[in-house]
């Protein structure tokens, strides 16, 4: 550590020898980015270092601990820029080629250290959820909620899938894999949990472990997709998901390229059913879904996929559609391009090689339920799901535990997952604990940097540089900023464009509130309020006092609604008096956020 | 563009501040305790890419280096290899790819990490044949994620 009174003389001599380079002359730059309080997550502000393409920052996670997240810098501006509607600072740092290198590694390794110990804790609670439900005789399988039961009429796709199965194995061989599987879960054994080490650091990751409720799980889905695939069973109808609607229609190319699909996939599910790996149930599950989904396609002539939509997706009331001509605007726009960029993508795939691209037959699933989802929402008047975050079909179903040990056997080894996951949850929280002053997300990055750039962490010394909004400040005496510039935020971007085109004074009136802006439809998440106060400074106190006053009265009626709406709108008015009250003395945080920002938008 | 004065405008915010200095809340917070134990596991979901914002090739080259950081740190620690198959499993899960095997990236990423973990040529035969399961074409994967190391 370099205590307060040797910084200065320490920073002297190691900015002469080493940083900061000067702008003009940096090989590299690394950028510290400040990004603007708002109310919900972070009303303090947030920071966050880019380094390359990869930004680095710090989230609170409930109930303490301090978690660093790694995303792209487009992810991290749709998200902090777009949706929360905060502008970020960039300060700008210039470094040699070998200080960005070591600042990336520092972060790279301390991020995959972190993100390894909190598999370990999602892996000890899973262990613990599975023998829980082994207790009660039942357990959750992902992929089994794709197929109707055994008595149903079966799915020609699945039968092909099995005589090409028979074909290349023979006639034994799904019933000597049952065997061999049956064979695998009566021989496994609740005590066979592998050590996990007590010491934990921030330095070194931990080891891979896969312990008996695991082992067990995956071979109870194997089980199940080896009966799926002996009865052809067909896909449940609410599974999928397709919309009437050109953009879905089979073209010209596509007959061809559904043979191509369907046939590069059935091999490689012939091939994944000889494979070592201990987890091939999953797979062969999706796969088959997939292949039954698009045997419906090629008899419909209409793409149909697999509905990849999570269970507690965001959700825009069709109520509220009509009243949301530019929301629905940006998600068929984006539906649009990444259905085109998908379709190429795959297309460039098939003529490259012989085998089913998983990655771009995913991203063309993922496009076709965002536009299908769209216009089913349109056309039948449905709610509409927000397509964030669309991944891996997963559709879990339960099924009896067969061959399970023991209640006893398994009573006392959820006593034991019980102890490991609480010891490590602990564990992780000592280690990674946040607090509010001397470990935040200000205080991580900054200790970060000076190892990497100044040799040794500087010691706090009573400034309030663990505050967000003044950290910016302390990186420039510090780390030598050759340049700070700003990335509006997306209604400050959508405000600069207008003033641009149109009278000053009538972008004014019309976008300083929330009823007549066009620029900002209310997002459900967000506190009642009239005014926006982030883009005046003169009028911010009249505009809180007006803000406060619709807060109080919105408290008011919704103390009256509140039996009906389970106080939604008197925990928005709440919410809304509290945040007017800085804007009285000429502080803003409140800046209203998005529900969909378009992939094009800033 | 370039800021004026703003540095006083923020030590006007002291007062505020001292009362709300907060780091942003994790989005995945929630998540963590509501996840089934079928369900993708929330640390590993959070830290993948979305499909909707993120190009495939940038996607696929996170995957790639990814299978790279985990496979130097399991040769490092000496794990079981099915664990490692296991972890690997999961981590493909989260950038969206279920089949790992039938993907060329995994290999390519493996053979980077035996590299970065510092593996010689007299070692890197045996786990060649160990992780592709005396597979050629993912041997010869492997040996290009090897030669492509920094």
């Amino acid at each position: 550590m370099i205590g307060p009174f040797a910084r200065r003389v320490t920073l002297a001599a190691l900015l002469a020898v080493s940083a900061p380079v000067p702008g003009w002359a940096a090989e590299r730059f690394i950028e510290y980015l400040y990004i603007d309080a708002n109310e919900g997550g972070s009303s303090g502000g947030h920071v966050a270092l880019l380094v390359d393409d990869d930004v680095f920052h710090f989230e609170y996670r409930r109930p303490g601990m301090l978690v660093l997240r790694r995303e792209t810098f487009d992810e991290f501006r749709h998200q902090y820029a777009g949706l929360e509607n905060r502008t970020i600072e960039v300060s700008r740092i210039p470094v040699s080629e070998a200080t960005f290198r070591l600042v990336r590694e520092r972060f790279r390794h301390r991020y995959f250290v972190q993100r390894r110990q909190l598999e370990v804790l999602d892996t000890l609670r899973t262990e613990r959820q599975i023998l829980e439900q082994m207790l009660q005789g039942r357990v959750e399988l992902d992929g089994a909620g794709f197929f109707l039961g055994d008595d149903s009429a079966p799915d020609p796709a699945l039968l092909a899938l099995r005589q090409r199965v028979v074909d290349t194995y023979g006639a034994a061989f799904l019933t000597e894999r049952v065997e061999a599987l049956r064979r695998r879960l009566a021989a496994l054994d609740p005590r066979q949990v592998p050590a996990q080490r007590a010491e934990i650091s921030v330095d070194e990751a931990p080891a891979a472990a896969y312990g008996f409720s695991r082992r067990y799980r995956d071979t109870l889905t194997a089980l199940t997709a080896l009966e799926v695939l002996a009865t052809a069973r067909p896909l449940r109808p609410e599974v999928t998901i397709t919309a009437a609607a050109t953009e879905l229609s089979l073209g010209a190319d596509d007959a061809q390229r559904l043979r191509t699909l369907s046939d590069t996939l059935a091999t490689s599910l012939v091939r994944l059913l000889e494979s070592p790996r201990p987890d091939w149930g999953f797979p062969l599950l999706l796969g088959m879904a997939r292949l039954a989904a698009l045997e419906r396609t090629r008899e419909s002539q209409q793409w149909v996929f697999l509905d990849v939509f999570p269970p507690n997706a965001q959700v825009v009331e069709r109520a509220r559609m009509a009243r949301r001509p530019e929301l629905i605007g940006a998600v068929l726009d984006d539906a649009h391009s990444s259905l085109e960029v998908a379709h190429t993508r795959l297309a460039a795939r098939l003529r490259a090689d012989d085998t089913f691209g998983e990655s771009e037959f995913g991203d063309l699933e993922a496009a076709g339920n965002h536009l299908a989802e769209i216009r089913r929402a349109l056309d039948e008047g449905r709610d509409l799901r927000v397509p964030h975050h669309l991944f891996v079909p997963v559709r879990p179903g339960v099924r009896q535990a067969v061959l399970a040990p023991s209640a006893r056997a398994l009573a006392a080894a959820l006593v034991a997952a019980r102890e490991r996951e609480e010891t490590y949850a602990h564990a992780l929280e000592r280690l990674h604990g946040y607090h509010i002053v001397t470990r935040n997300c200000v205080s991580e990055i900054l200790g970060e940097l000076d190892v990497a750039l100044l040799g040794g962490r500087v010691a706090a010394d009573g400034s309030l540089s663990f505050v967000p909004a003044l950290s910016a400040l302390v990186v420039s005496e510090r780390y030598g900023v050759s340049e700070v510039f700003r990335i509006p935020s997306y209604r400050r971007a959508g405000l600069a464009r207008l003033y641009e085109d149109t009278t000053p004074w009538r972008v004014f009136l019309r976008e300083s509130n929330t009823i007549t802006s066009t620029l900002y439809r209310r997002n459900p998440r967000d506190s009642i309020f009239v005014f926006f106060t982030d883009d005046v400074v003169v009028t911010r106190p009249v505009f809180g006092a007006a803000n406060l006053v619709t807060g109080v009265a919105a408290s008011a009626v919704g103390l009256a609604t509140a039996p009906f709406d389970r106080g939604k709108l008197l925990r928005a008015g709440l919410r809304g008096a509290l945040f007017s009250l800085p804007e009285l003395f000429f502080q803003n945080i409140r800046k209203g956020s998005f529900e969909y920002v378009g992939q094009r938008q800033p | 563009m370039r800021l004026h004065g703003s540095g006083s405008a923020r030590v006007m915010l002291i007062p505020a501040l001292l009362v709300l200095v907060g780091c942003s809340l994790s989005t995945s917070s929630q998540s963590a305790s509501d996840s089934s134990a079928s369900s993708e596991s929330s640390s590993r979901s959070s830290a993948s890419s979305s499909r909707s914002s993120t190009s495939g090739e940038r996607r696929q080259s996170r995957y790639r280096e990814d299978v790279r950081t985990y496979t130097a740190a399991y040769v490092r620690s000496g794990a079981r290899f099915d664990a490692f198959e296991k972890e690997l499993s999961e981590l493909a899960r989260s950038h969206g790819l279920t089949n790992w095997e039938a993907d060329e990236a995994t290999y390519i990423g493996i053979g980077a990490g035996l590299a970065d973990a510092a593996v010689g040529q007299a070692q890197l035969e045996t786990y060649k044949a160990g992780f592709s399961h005396s597979d050629p074409f993912k041997m010869q994967a492997i040996q290009r994620g090897y030669d492509t190391r920094e």
